[in-house]
């Protein structure tokens, strides 16, 4: 494996783990913000929200 | 896949991953506009990012996947066969999947907007949250331009195997 792909890989673990301790320490933030919301989202929502 | 195709799909492809970037600019200008905004401004910037989000960067997201598919798996490059093909093919499918999730968010706060963002404190992270996703879509897209510019040196092992498949048959 070429070395720019093990450090690029290396910074992608990093910051995805900077982001879970984030999340755990409160930050509050996770997918299941969101789906609630998404399950009225969509184009047909955003049409409404063009009136 | 004949060259006339082969280019056309490649010409959708750059049209469509390089637009994906500058829509999220753009989701990224309105964002920052939205958080400095007062009611009446905030109601027209959120629905307009909303607009934005389903009905230009969704779909270019779709699009900019299925044609790296289809230009990486109809050309010599292959899909799974360079290191740098490899990581494009997941930055573009996290991001497609994070950019649906979080559409979620855009969808709440312009709802929130009609009501008066002021009187919707529940949505005051959200926005905030808006604008950071944006900044780390456009780097992430970014870093996958570059890549594509770049194209930098590595076979992964499938495509060394391939490499070695060809250099041992015979030629014809």
């Amino acid at each position: 494996m070429p070395r720019w792909v093990r450090v690029f890989v290396a910074v992608a673990v990093l910051i995805v783990v900077l982001l879970v301790i984030v999340a755990l320490a409160g930050g509050g933030h996770g997918p299941g913000r969101h789906l609630a919301s998404l399950a009225t989202a969509g184009p047909a929502g955003s049409a409404s929200t063009a009136r | 896949v004949p060259p006339t195709a082969r280019r056309a799909v490649l010409t959708l492809h750059v049209a469509a991953s390089v637009g994906w970037a500058g829509a999220v600019a753009a989701f990224l200008v309105l964002a920052l506009a939205g958080l400095a905004s007062d009611d009446a401004s905030a109601r027209g910037v959120y629905a307009s990012m909303e607009l934005l989000g389903w009905w230009l960067i969704v779909p270019l997201s779709l699009v900019t996947l299925v044609s790296g598919h289809v230009q990486a798996l109809g050309t010599h490059w292959r899909l799974l066969h360079h290191y740098w093909i490899v990581i494009k093919l997941v930055i573009t499918v996290v991001a497609s999947i994070l950019l649906v999730v979080h559409m979620g968010a855009a969808t709440s706060v312009a709802d929130a907007a009609r009501d008066g963002v002021s009187a919707r404190d529940d949505v005051g992270d959200l926005r905030v949250q808006l604008a950071v996703d944006a900044a780390a879509a456009l780097l992430v897209l970014l870093v996958a331009t570059a890549l594509s510019v770049v194209k930098p040196a590595g076979l992964t092992r499938r495509g060394r195997r391939a490499v070695a498949r060809r250099r041992g048959a015979p030629a014809t």
